[in-house]
Formats: C-alpha cells, sequence, structure tokens
C-alpha cells in the first residue's frame, strides 16, 4: 500500500525494516532517556543525518538502542542536491556510512540546495523550476540513489519567492523527477500550505497534481506567520502544533491517495515528548479512520 | 555545465553573504510581500540557524558574555565566513580565535580559552568508540618491553594548555545555578579530557604530563616519551602513567612486533 512505484528506472530497494503506514515523530536528543525507559507506542523515528555524522559518542549510542525498537527513517538536509556544481562526494558517502549503520527503511532529502562553491548556507535555498535545474536534481538524485544501492524520496520545500523564467510547476518538476530518476516523494503538507500561500498558489491544486504512487511518506509540521505591509508571509519554522488549515490538507490528501508514513517535524522551541506523541496520534486517527474506511469499502486505495 | 542555475546560485550566495544585491531573478506577484522582505527570510534563516548552533556549541561562553552580546559576536563572526561542510558537528572551529581578537571582550582574557575548552569537549563527545586498555593488561608487560612500547591514544582524548583556571570557569558557568566566584591570579593549567565511554571527563595534568602526552601522541615510545622530560625534576612518571592508564587515555600498545588491543 505504501509501496513507491518508479515508473523508468526502478532504483535498486533493499528492504529494511519497513516504515510502516503510521504516524512518527523527530528524534530528540532530550527525549532520548525517557523514550528508551517508557518505549512509548509509536509507529517510528526520523532523524537529521547530520545530527549522527560524528564517529562515535552519545548520538549513535542512543540512536542504535532507540533503532532495535523502532523502525527508522534517514532525512538529510545537508546533501545539497539542487546545486549546479557536482555532488558533495565526502557528504554523501558519510550518508551512506549511516544508511549502511542504521538500515533505515526511509532515506529522503529536498528539492533544495544548500552549498555553493565551499559555502554551507545551512538552509534549504530555492530551486528555479527549469529543465535545466531539472537535469541537474536528475544527476545528484540518480547518483545518491547509486552510492546508497536504494531509492531515495525527495521532499517539496518551503518556498518564499518566485523565481522567474520557471517553465513548469513545482510538482511538474517533482513528478518529472520522479520518471526520471526513480525517486520517491516525500510531501510535507506545511511546505505545500506555506508555499502556496506566500506564493499565492492554491494548496489543493498543487496536492492533486500528485499521483499517488509516487508518494512514500508525509511531513507536517507547524508554521508562523509574519505580517508584511498587512499581507501574511508565512515561515516555516516548525516551532509550534501543525495548523488547522494544514491538518485538513493532510486529512484530504490521504483520503485521495491513501495512509502513508506521517512526520510530525519539531525542531525549535521543542515541546516535552508528551506533546509530540499527542501530535503524532492526531496523524495517527486520521490513518487509523482511512484504515477503517478502506476496510468497509474494500480498500478503494489498494 | 548548468550555466544559468550556477549564475543564479552565485548571485543569490553573494546576497546572502552580503556581497551583493538581491539577484534579479527572484520575483512576486503584485500586492504580495516585496521580494526584499521575501529574501530576508532566506537570509535571516542561514544567520539565525548558524548563531543558534554556536549558542549550542558554546554555553558557557555565552553565559560569561550574555545572550544577547553572545549573538551579536556570532553575528560579527559569520562575516568573516560561513561553515565549509553540510554537517555542524564541528562547527565553530575558529570561533575561540575569533573572541581573541575580538575587541570588546578584551577585558575577558580568558573566553577564547574557555571556548577552545568547549570545543574540545564537543570532539571528545562525537569522537569515535573505542575499548579502553586496563591497568590488567598493562600489569602483565614488563618494564622494559613497555619502555620501547607504542600506545595507540583513546580517538576520544583531548588536551588544552591555558594560563587561567579555564576548568573552574567553565564548569561553573555550565552547570551551577550562580555561577561561583574564580580567582583569575591561581594560575594556568594543563587538561586532558577523556571520554572513554559515555561522558566527557576531565582531569588536570601536573607539570610536564602535557609534553609527555603531547610526545606520545607524535608517536613516540613511552620510553622517548619520559626521555624528553628527564629535565622536569617534578615529573612523576609512575604516578602519572598510572593516572592515564586509569582515566582511559589507551586504546592499544603496539610492542614493536604484535599489537595488543581489547576486542570491543
Amino acid at each position: 500500500m505504501t509501496h513507491v512505484q518508479a515508473s523508468h528506472r526502478p532504483a535498486p530497494m533493499r528492504a529494511m525494516s519497513p516504515v510502516p503506514a503510521a504516524a512518527g515523530i523527530g528524534l530528540k536528543p532530550q527525549h532520548y532517556l525517557e523514550i528508551l525507559e517508557n518505549l512509548p507506542a509509536l509507529g517510528w523515528f526520523e532523524v537529521h543525518a547530520e545530527n549522527y555524522m560524528g564517529a562515535g559518542g552519545p548520538p549513535h549510542r542512543y540512536l542504535t538502542a532507540i533503532r532495535e525498537h523502532y523502525p527508522l527513517s534517514l532525512h538529510g538536509v545537508g546533501l545539497s542536491l539542487g546545486s549546479a556544481g557536482p555532488l558533495d562526494r565526502a557528504h554523501a558517502l558519510r550518508l551512506r556510512d549511516l544508511v549502511d549503520r542504521y538500515e533505515p527503511g526511509l532515506v529522503s532529502e529536498h528539492l533544495a540546495w544548500t552549498r555553493h562553491g565551499e559555502t554551507h548556507f545551512n538552509d534549504l535555498l530555492p530551486v528555479p523550476l527549469t529543465m535545466e535545474a531539472l537535469d541537474v536534481m536528475t544527476a545528484h538524485v540518480a547518483e545518491m540513489q547509486d552510492i546508497l544501492g536504494r531509492q531515495i524520496l525527495v521532499e517539496n520545500p518551503s518556498v518564499y519567492t518566485d523565481i522567474r523564467d520557471a517553465e513548469m510547476s513545482e510538482s511538474e518538476f517533482l513528478i518529472a523527477l520522479t520518471r526520471r530518476s526513480g525517486c520517491g516523494l516525500l510531501i510535507d503538507v506545511n511546505n505545500v500550505y506555506v508555499s502556496c500561500v506566500n506564493r499565492g498558489d492554491d494548496a489543493q491544486d498543487w496536492l492533486a497534481a500528485i499521483p499517488a504512487e509516487l508518494v512514500g511518506e508525509i511531513h507536517l509540521a507547524g508554521h508562523a506567520t509574519e505580517m508584511v505591509e498587512n499581507v501574511s508571509l508565512l515561515i516555516d519554522d516548525h516551532g509550534s502544533a501543525v495548523a488547522a488549515a494544514v491538518f485538513d490538507l493532510y486529512r484530504d490528501f490521504m483520503d485521495d491517495i491513501g495512509v502513508r508514513p506521517t512526520l510530525i517535524e519539531w525542531d525549535t522551541d521543542v515541546p516535552a515528548l508528551d506533546v509530540l506523541l499527542t501530535e503524532a496520534a492526531r496523524a495517527q486517527c486520521c490513518i487509523d479512520r482511512i484504515k477503517g474506511l478502506d476496510a468497509v469499502m474494500g480498500a478503494p486505495h489498494g | 555545465m548548468a550555466e544559468a542555475l550556477a549564475g543564479f546560485q552565485a548571485a543569490f550566495a553573494a546576497a546572502l553573504s552580503g556581497r551583493g544585491p538581491i539577484p534579479a531573478a527572484l520575483s512576486a506577484k503584485l500586492g504580495s510581500p516585496p521580494v526584499a522582505k521575501r529574501f530576508d527570510v532566506y537570509r535571516n534563516n542561514v544567520h539565525a540557524s548558524l548563531i543558534n548552533a554556536l549558542e549550542a556549541a558554546f554555553p558557557a561562553v555565552e553565559r560569561l558574555v550574555g545572550r544577547e552580546f553572545f549573538r551579536a559576536a556570532a553575528r560579527v563572526y559569520l562575516e568573516g565566513g560561513l561553515p565549509v561542510q553540510g554537517t555542524l558537528i564541528g562547527y565553530g572551529e575558529g570561533f575561540a580565535d575569533f573572541l581573541d581578537g575580538f575587541e570588546p571582550v578584551r577585558g575577558l582574557p580568558y573566553l577564547g580559552d574557555v571556548a577552545r575548552l568547549e570545543l574540545l569537549w564537543l570532539e571528545a563527545y562525537h569522537a569515535a568508540d573505542a575499548a579502553v586498555l586496563t591497568a590488567e593488561v598493562f600489569s602483565i608487560i614488563a618494564p622494559d618491553r613497555l619502555a620501547v612500547a607504542r600506545p595507540v591514544l583513546h580517538p576520544s582524548l583531548r588536551s588544552l594548555a591555558s594560563a587561567y583556571p579555564v576548568v573552574e570557569i567553565w564548569r561553573t558557568n555550565r552547570e551551577d545555578e550562580t555561577v561561583k566566584p574564580v580567582r583569575l591570579d591561581a594560575g594556568g593549567e594543563a587538561l586532558l579530557l577523556l571520554r572513554p565511554d559515555a561522558e566527557v571527563r576531565l582531569y588536570r595534568l601536573p607539570p610536564g604530563g602535557l609534553a609527555f602526552v603531547k610526545a606520545l601522541q607524535a608517536g613516540a615510545t613511552f620510553g622517548a616519551a619520559a626521555d624528553e622530560l628527564s629535565g622536569a625534576a617534578d615529573f612523576e612518571l609512575a604516578g602519572l602513567l598510572k593516572n592515564l592508564i586509569a582515566w582511559g587515555a589507551f586504546a592499544a600498545l603496539d610492542l614493536e612486533s604484535f599489537i595488543v588491543s581489547r576486542k570491543q
């Protein structure tokens, strides 16, 4: 049901403790001990790969212990797939080491760039929606999948501005990327909402364009609103609960495509573990309801 | 070669670093927030995330100067350059040197060394794991064989010499609710940091101890490292070696023809 279909060039798959179509949360160091002590009922955890690129020490010790109890998703934020220059080979190999070490069920990165020359900007910067950029992204995703020996998912970023001379929409770009590289998609519904409000587009139309079989994972998070000359500009800060409008979009999206692994992201002002688990339970309710309907109605999303 | 993409990214990068105007390729619909405000979000994300990373890496330095001052100083530090690798583990390498030369903190001459200690602490924290050679292993090696043995130091071992009582300054600013007064004229110290297990530990080295450890780090045998220190009258080799073993400073021993190490 959550199988991600590659149309032309299927990347080699290595089935390893798959991430279930259930709710998960981002793993934070301040919650390590509580998680190991209580082993809360939760489908899976996701970590930012870059936080585990040290050689050893407590981060690896705790992640190893938690990995023994839960499936894991490895989410990269520093690979810079959208850079015009070559893929950062050293970073790609660090990612491969982590994949070998933890055998995550999902590996993901972004439609974004973070590096220019020798400078790492530590932010997901926007990629022009051009054929040229699509060629670059395709080559980098294919190279990364070759290095890892498995498929990756590519996530839509939060975008704050348009870039002139676009040759396609963001969803068209992402779909073409999957067709050419065999990657899957991680749809961040909060990012869809933030980007669409900021650019003056319709979030429902954006999501309706995405074929169900391409989606391997969903992200949910909170955002902030900044008023600029009486017009709101949304900032994707991962610092609060999921907004009602985003949650509604998520529910409708899953109604359309079927249930998927769903992550609650909360990276700024990280609250107590219970708060994250409560957010995850909201998503899990949604997943359970759709699963229940599928069982009664004969699995329309099969 | 992706020329248009490369040009766009070069312009965007220059603008983020404050060395160029906002890229002309950016646009926004009429009646919506202007491009300049939109670009500010990216510029702010880059700077705020890196300042947050420095704040997380140097909590004692931050407490010594206050949060507002720290964030302003970090902003100045970023003007000198942004990170060069895609992970922020190890980021802040030049921050101590920057503080040494930062005019507004001239009144806190120990600040650079506190930053050095915090960075070394993080290095030890993230260093590779390795089992430690115990006293039992050393006890079965004859002294003459040990003299020509080359130790493999634990991957987490780091050292620091400071003209200030830097551990005390660091510890009270890291751990105490109310910062305790520290006598700056208490003199300098030489330190060893080790994380043989889960926790980073700090030890003070006796006079000559740091030179001994540095000689071992450079690949000397125990004998050669001790010879270098024959001039130091108060250098007690036996006591120091016993401490280093107990602290977990050694991961393996190269006994000329074979290597002694414990299986992980």
